[in-house]
């Protein structure tokens, strides 16, 4: 017997997962909505209004008005809650943030778990003050504290520069923003700007307030090293040609107490694969993303997806899936017709998948840079935080022949730490691409399994911690 | 680069294949190893890693597995210390009077079989393994019970294996067996063809399907065992466990009806802490399900409270090649000259990996075998034999 | 006040917490993440202590990695950045 039984359960309650919730609580459905954060917002809106809603903020004011009504609605609203599992039913299990266990029926599914970080590993990445993009927007946003005096801003992508004046706008100094794409793919196609002008102002302004307070904004630079004893203290990087090689002697050091590293997003499928929904491996959409329908249903009967998961593409996008979704389940329930809101919705949504394949090759390689890339990287790199799992593990096993991701996890023990592969399946699955010659769409993902998230096993045992 | 023949051909790369393909070198065989997968992407790689003679039937299983044992040690020596093979000793719970009484029973036979058992009481148990509750009462302990790391082992057998002239395929599927007056004469996958007179049917839970290739009515079917895994921490516990429920059972089955769910846990070399297990028969299934990991947890927590607050960072799904007398079969096939039955290892199939290779490669090469094979021929099950 | 916090954040109220038995200030609202690192302490786990072969400290800082995880008041593998701040707050580095 389930604790809560409710129409619909919604995994997620960031903007697509909100915007869902409050549609549907809308028209009467009863609707749950569990979310991992202390509060609601995903990580976009982390900090609330202290986040900041200027002219420029468009998207994160209708994202806090959301939230607010939500508030306000029936909805109930579980923060601090992790969901561990599906089953068919469908009844979640969940864990609440005192270790808790509860589980949820619901008749529909909507799957809004977001996304997370992507890395390409370097010599260093472990140091205790190197971090991700977003772990330094978030200390920024939510709890007031700057990374480190000095923070150097580096990886690939549209992220690094707001990550960059999120730091300088709070008194924070950013030696470097380091770009490891050329610049010639920063520049968009002028229908695109055109197309998404709010968001290009946003990016635009960005970039000239960097600009005019003196940051070294540099391209085609890779982070070679982060060096410090016990602790980050400077940052080497070096400019890469066409192909990826580093040039000799073009060597910089920066010194810095804080290195923000992100190269984009990898969309958070976990819940899905195990769900049984089906994946696609799409480089222009984020990578691995759930396969949905125009109505944001997935190839799962009852369970639907919105937002970063169906696709890597920003606020508006999550927003508008989140509608799609709502009204699909609305209409799936025989409650509504919705045709005319709908066929307006993914005509924006087309729109909005356009800025996201632009949004995503900003952190999109090309195959024989990617190789290059791995090729350059010491033995000694590691790949698996959790398991300390280096390069040269990895590369042996191949070696050996070793060629999928499973097969390798066994042998190295690469993503079977604590984490589950949640840094380190994007970084194995570039690694094999590179060392095998198979394109990423033909490396199968290894399993997943309950639990999605660690959960103590006296919870598991209906005890609280 | 796939022959076009070979001496001998076995179908499956889990440890019970692996196991023969190694031994088979040993006598200067070199055999082609088909696999559909990938190494351990079975059962192999879904177990623990118990080595536990305690858990074993006395009688003919007991005798199999303690030659088994006697075997792990030189394989550390043969294969390396990747293999995680450690003899910490393994100690069976027991927590209740009804339980205690069977156990008395099980020990004497497990002794006429020739196990070395210690029947101890709850203080002493906690005495030797701190971190068990007052919910035991008293013990059995083995000092030869041991664990190794199923999927090293499985890949350790291999690399000797290939090192020494075998060859391994995976993603290779076998879709045909093609016989001629009762003889094998090729094995095919979607690929390949490949003449060989001589076929091993190492497939585990799979056995059956391969068996019907040829013909053949293996009632070898999968029955599921789901293991917790806990985050790695610092030592906790010191021997292998597991409890009286699992073997008490056999002996009194009302205990099966009344008594909780058996558990079997180990501390592996990285520090985790594996839990099993369920029994279950749901097909092929390997998912893990909220039920079957909650019941595990809640199994354990009582006894080893200090599981409480670890981690659970993974589960899986196990399938055991379930023969309907818990024992393998193994041996030649009557009617059927050069397919060899080399499956249906239930839950014993890394313990029994050793031995298993050992005599099916003999059997093989000489024809003869060290330890009798007659009971665990395939016609045993036509035959009503018990 | 530490020169990490940033000046213009409303903050909460001030909160005691005792981070390997010596007590620090920090504010209500703020991770143990942040509140550590505005106090200097970059390095949550150690060698010596954990199973990692380098210091680690907080990494994703939003609940994935599992990098930054600490004893908060006795509970083992809690992690720093989904952690607020409680007033008499007991932290270990070093998870368990």
């Amino acid at each position: 017997m389930a604790d809560r039984s409710v129409d619909v359960a919604i995994v997620g309650g960031g903007l697509a997962g909100a915007a869902a919730a409050g549609l549907l609580s809308r028209h009467g459905v009863r609707v749950l909505i569990l979310d991992d954060n202390l509060r609601l917002g995903g990580q976009y809106l982390r900090g609330g209004r202290q986040a900041g809603a200027g002219w420029t903020e468009f998207f994160k004011r209708r994202g806090l008005k959301l939230i607010d009504a939500l508030a306000q609605s029936p909805v109930d609203v579980r923060t601090r809650a992790e969901v561990l599992g599906i089953e068919a039913g469908y009844e979640l299990l969940a864990a609440d943030g005192y270790g808790e266990l509860f589980t949820v029926q619901a008749g529909t599914v909507l799957l809004a778990t977001g996304a997370r970080e992507r890395f390409i590993p370097f010599q260093g990445w472990t140091l205790p003050g190197v971090m991700a993009t977003g772990a330094a927007q978030i200390l920024i946003k939510q709890s007031g504290v700057l990374p480190a005096r000095r923070t150097v801003v580096a990886g690939a992508g549209l992220f690094l520069s707001a990550v960059a004046g999120d730091i300088r706008k709070n008194g924070g100094k950013v030696p470097a923003v380091l770009d490891a794409m050329p610049v010639f793919k920063r520049v968009p196609p002028p229908a695109l700007v055109l197309q998404h002008l709010p968001k290009f102002l946003q990016g635009g302004a960005l970039l000239a307030r960097l600009l005019l307070g003196g940051v070294q904004i540099r391209n085609s630079t890779r982070i070679l090293e982060a060096r410090g004893v016990g602790g980050l203290n400077e940052v080497v990087a070096g400019r890469i040609d066409r192909s990826g090689a580093v040039i000799a002697g073009s060597e910089t050091v920066h010194s810095a107490g804080g290195l923000a590293v992100g190269y984009g997003f990898a969309a958070n499928t976990e819940l899905a694969q195990l769900a049984g929904c089906g994946l696609a491996y799409n480089a222009s959409l984020g990578g691995w993303v759930v396969k949905v329908d125009e109505d944001l249903a997935t190839d799962v009967d009852g369970i639907f997806a919105a937002g970063e998961i169906t696709a890597i593409g920003g606020a508006a996008k999550s927003l508008t899936e989140g509608r799609i979704a709502g009204y699909s389940i609305l209409r799936r329930m025989e409650m509504l017709d919705a045709h005319e809101e709908l066929a307006a919705l993914k005509k924006t949504r087309r729109r909005q998948l356009a800025f996201a394949r632009f949004f995503n090759a900003q952190y999109t390689f090309p195959r024989e840079q990617v190789e290059r890339h791995i090729r350059d990287l010491a033995d000694e790199v590691p790949v698996c935080r959790c398991e300390d799992v280096t390069l040269g593990d990895v590369r042996r096993a191949v070696a050996e022949g070793f060629d999928t991701p499973a097969g390798v996890k066994k042998t190295t023990r690469c993503g079977m730490g604590i984490c589950q592969g949640s840094t380190c399946k994007t970084i194995l699955l570039d690694v094999l691409a590179a060392l095998t010659g198979k394109p990423l769409a033909r490396l199968p993902l290894p399993s997943v399994r309950i639990p999605v998230k660690p959960v103590y096993l006296g919870s598991l045992a209906g005890e609280k911690p | 680069m796939v022959p076009k023949t070979a001496d001998a051909v076995i179908i499956g790369a889990g440890v019970i294949g692996a196991s023969i393909a190694y031994h088979l070198t040993r006598h200067g065989i070199r055999s082609l190893v088909l696999e559909k997968s990938d190494p351990a992407a079975g059962s192999s790689g879904a177990c623990d890693g118990l080595v536990f003679m305690q858990s074993k039937k006395p009688g003919l299983h007991l005798k199999l597995a303690l030659e088994s044992r006697k075997r792990f040690d030189g394989l550390v020596d043969q294969l390396g210390s990747g293999i995680e093979f450690r003899n910490p000793g393994g100690m069976c719970l027991i927590e209740s009077e009804a339980e205690l009484a069977a156990m008395q029973l099980f020990v004497a036979e497990q002794r006429k079989s020739g196990l070395d058992v210690e029947l101890i009481d709850g203080a002493e148990a906690r005495r030797r393994e701190p971190c068990l509750s007052e919910k035991v009462i008293a013990a059995t302990y083995c000092a030869i019970d041991a664990q190794v790391n199923p999927y090293a082992l499985t890949f350790a057998f291999l690399r000797a294996a290939k090192a020494a002239g075998a060859q391994v395929l995976t993603g290779e599927a076998v879709t045909a067996i093609e016989t001629q007056s009762g003889k094998v004469r090729s094995v095919a996958t979607s690929g390949h063809r490949i003449n060989t007179p001589l076929v091993v049917n190492a497939a585990g839970a799979l056995a059956a399907d391969v068996g019907r290739l040829v013909g053949l009515d293996i009632p070898i079917v999968p029955r599921r065992g789901q293991i917790l895994v806990t985050a790695a921490v610092p030592p906790l516990l010191r021997h292998c466990l597991i409890s009286a429920q699992y073997v008490a059972a056999k002996f009194k089955p009302e205990l099966a009806a009344t008594g909780g769910m058996g558990f079997s846990l180990e501390q592996t070399d990285s520090g985790n802490i594996l839990i099993g297990s369920t029994r279950e028969f749901v097909g092929f299934d390997r998912r893990t399900t909220f039920e079957g990991i909650r019941t595990i947890a809640s199994r354990i927590a009582p006894v080893i409270p200090a599981l409480k607050r670890v981690p659970v960072i993974r589960t899986f799904g196990g399938l055991r090649p379930y023969t309907p007398d818990g024992l393998p079969i193994l041996g030649k096939v009557a009617g059927l000259e050069g397919f060899i039955m080399a499956a249906g290892h239930e839950g014993d199939g890394i313990a029994l990996s050793a031995i298993t290779g050992e005599l099916i490669a003999d059997l093989i090469a000489t024809g003869r075998t060290q330890f009798p094979l007659e009971d665990f021929r395939l016609e045993r099950f036509r035959e009503g034999a018990a | 006040m530490s020169d990490l916090r940033i000046k213009t954040h409303r903050r909460g109220k001030r909160v005691r917490l005792r981070v390997d038995g010596r007590p620090i200030t920090a504010y209500s609202g703020e991770t143990v993440f942040a509140a550590l690192l505005a106090e200097g302490i970059r390095a949550l786990r150690h060698p010596s202590k954990d199973k990692a072969k380098t210091a680690r400290g907080g990494f994703c800082g939003m609940g994935v990695c599992q990098e930054c995880r600490v004893m908060v008041d006795g509970l083992p593998d809690q992690r720093a950045c989904m952690t607020e701040v409680r007033d008499g707050m007991e932290i270990c580095t070093d998870g368990r």
